[in-house]
């Protein structure tokens, strides 16, 4: 979930502009180019799946799985999301070009955190319980660590004006990050009886 | 690509990028009204002109309000011992910034309208992005379509078969299958793509996509362009200047 | 006259599943030698073998009369030795069909004034110039073939390696693929099991089973 254009103001714009680059120069150091097809066919993958919603109660949710992608991904991941969300932006207007840096930086740095966090568990032989665990726990840093991001943003930008405003939208972060655990969780374990070289592919050397 | 022909994409790309920004750090109400217009009146030249159409423009910007909503629910409104009460100062908060969201959406919705995702990558790419970073946009939008289809198709397997998304274990379950089998899908034509830029003499570096000029025609566009916003923009002081000169 | 492809007593296995066995055959200048051959039975892994994709247990490999065994023999020989994959969407990068075709000649090192000649010249010769300028996910499968087969041309080989290049064709694109193949007048490995292929392109033909290699039975 990303936040929309003309919210933030001009300083946490330009703040969070400032290290969303250093993000992605980072991530495109360690991105080689005979890797770009694998990065940019993940990438799509995750681009395709934020498309899906599940149904939830009454509503429904968009999956994100930034913290999946970041796992798979590691430091390439602030790329590929700031890429999407580029893509986003000009054909949707979901998000913005202005709060673009913004975006980036609330999706990928729990990205990575998630990455750092998970990714020892996903040994050779782990057994499917730590499988889930992996899977879920990326799924819970991807979104509490995207909200709070924002949540600080928005602190950053109004200050009590939006009190309010950031504790609904981390009450409607919620369901989102319960559904993107599930998947998270069930997917990693799926990948891992699948294709057990897929779940170390994207990091590889 | 129609839209390439009448005016060079990197211009249009260029100028919403440029406009977005600027409007964002705008906080004159009087300029965010004027701004709006201007937006709805690009719209209208870009609907004119055969770009896009009234509907998509519509869902298009449906989509950009469903976050204000949230916004108009807590910034005037808040929860006291008495009820609901309402804060002048909160819904003028609320107005400014659904003003610039929309303000924002309807430039950009004008200026890239009819553009498709392989043309703004291809003109995000020729406005001098880094090299590695222009290629893996090139790539995504490539894979897109690829990994959409893929997903396309699957849905339909399993529709086929009677499933259906509830709200229940079950569905996740099979959701997260099908999303393995996307990944595991992804991963091997990774592999396979490995092989067949091997098979081509790949060395390992990507060369750098060719721009070519852009015509002097597009740059009075731009300039046009740019006036105008600068105008909107600036007929907001007007007035203030009227209000200043009748107050001395 | 030295064969164009030697191979002798090869045998590659995948992991631990052996694939082939003791595969022995000779391309001759010339010759376009069809291998068919159930799927599964291993006609891309040796399709694959012969470019040094795959690591091989036992035999030789020799591409234009030059023994090849390690990355660094086979390196070279990736130009010269043209190889069509099965799925064109696995060697299509794009972003447009002509910037696809430029690819493989500025890999070799070639001006970019004269990748761009080149590429011109392939799409005309394959018959699809119009496409030049569309974003190859917008191809059909037919077009995305010839798109794929342009971009092996336009690098100049001198042998080519085709894996089942009519698979998911109709007979109409089927016969603009093999039209293409055989304007080229360049000696072809092909890997399939289109009567077609058979009955249009091959001047010889060998039947991969059970990972070994022998001439077509009658029966067959």
């Amino acid at each position: 979930m990303h936040l929309a254009e003309g919210v933030l103001d001009g300083p946490t714009l330009a703040a969070s502009a400032l290290l969303a680059v250093g993000g992605i120069a980072l991530g495109l150091k360690r991105l080689d180019d005979a890797r770009l097809p694998m990065a940019a066919l993940l990438g799509a993958v995750f681009f395709v799946a934020s498309t899906v919603h599940v149904p939830v109660g009454v509503g429904s949710v968009h999956l994100i799985l930034n913290g999946l992608a970041g796992l798979l991904l590691g430091w390439a991941v602030f790329p590929v999301i700031a890429v999407a969300l580029i893509l986003q932006a000009a054909l949707f207007s979901f998000g913005g070009f202005a709060v673009l840096g913004a975006n980036t930086l609330l999706l990928a740095l729990p990205a990575v955190a998630a990455h750092y966090a998970c990714r020892p568990l996903l040994a050779a032989d782990a057994p499917r319980a730590r499988l889930l665990t992996a899977g879920a726990l990326a799924g819970v840093i991807g979104i509490a660590g995207a909200a709070t991001i924002a949540g600080l943003m928005l602190a950053a930008s109004g200050g009590r004006a939006f009190g309010d405003l950031i504790a609904l939208l981390a009450a409607a972060h919620v369901p989102v990050m319960l559904v993107d655990a599930t998947v998270g969780a069930l997917t990693v374990a799926a990948l891992a009886r699948l294709m057990p070289r897929a779940l170390t592919a994207g990091t590889a050397a | 690509m129609s839209c390439d022909r009448r005016v060079d994409s990197r211009l249009r790309l260029a100028l919403a990028v440029t406009a977005s920004v600027c409007i964002a750090l705008i906080d004159h109400g009087h300029a965010l009204a004027w701004l709006l217009a201007a937006g709805l009146a690009g719209c209208a030249v870009a609907v004119a002109a055969g770009e896009t159409g009234w509907r998509p423009l519509a869902r298009r910007m449906a989509a950009v309000n469903a976050f204000l909503v949230l916004v108009w629910l807590t910034l005037p409104l808040s929860l006291t011992a008495q009820g609901l009460a309402w804060s002048p100062e909160g819904a003028l908060l609320a107005a400014k910034i659904s003003a610039r969201t929309n303000a924002i959406a309807l430039a950009v919705s004008a200026l890239l309208a009819g553009m498709d995702a392989y043309a703004v990558a291809r003109a995000a790419a020729a406005l001098g992005l880094p090299l590695r970073f222009a290629r893996l946009m090139l790539l995504m939008v490539r894979y897109v379509e690829l990994i959409g289809d893929t997903w396309a198709r699957l849905q339909r397997a399993a529709r086929a078969r009677g499933f259906a998304m509830r709200a229940d274990r079950r569905s996740i379950a099979v959701l997260a299958q099908m999303m393995a089998l996307l990944l595991v899908h992804a991963l091997l034509r990774a592999e396979r793509v490995e092989l067949a830029l091997r098979a081509r003499a790949f060395s390992g570096a990507f060369g750098s996509p060719h721009p070519g000029r852009v015509p002097g025609s597009h740059w009075a566009w731009a300039a046009g362009t740019a006036a105008a916003l600068l105008v909107a923009v600036a007929l907001a002081a007007l007035p203030w200047t009227a209000a200043w000169a009748v107050l001395r | 006259m030295t064969a164009i492809v030697a191979v002798e007593a090869l045998s590659v296995a995948r992991g631990v599943r052996p694939v082939l066995h003791d595969i022995s055959f000779a391309l001759a200048p010339g010759e376009r030698l069809l291998i068919d051959g159930d799927s599964g039975a291993g006609k891309s892994t040796l399709l694959h073998a012969l470019l040094g994709f795959v690591p091989r247990q036992r035999g030789r490999i020799a591409l234009f009369g030059r023994d090849c065994v390690t990355e660094h023999d086979f390196a070279p020989m990736r130009g010269p030795v043209g190889l069509l994959f099965q799925d064109p969407d696995d060697q299509l990068l794009g972003p447009s069909v002509f910037e696809d075709v430029e690819f493989g000649p500025l890999n070799l090192g070639v001006a970019p004034a004269d990748a761009h000649q080149r590429a011109h010249a392939v799409l005309a010769r394959v018959g699809i110039e119009h496409l030049s300028a569309r974003p190859v996910h917008e191809l059909s499968g037919g077009e995305k073939r010839l798109a794929a087969l342009a971009g092996v041309l336009a690098m100049q080989p001198r042998v080519l390696l085709l894996d089942e290049p009519t698979a998911g064709l109709d007979e109409a694109a089927a016969t603009r693929v093999l039209d293409a193949l055989l304007a080229t007048a360049l000696p072809l490995i092909v890997a399939s099991h289109d009567p077609l292929c058979r009955a249009r392109l091959a001047t010889r033909c060998l039947h991969l089973r059970d990972g070994r290699l022998g001439p077509r039975a009658a029966s067959d």
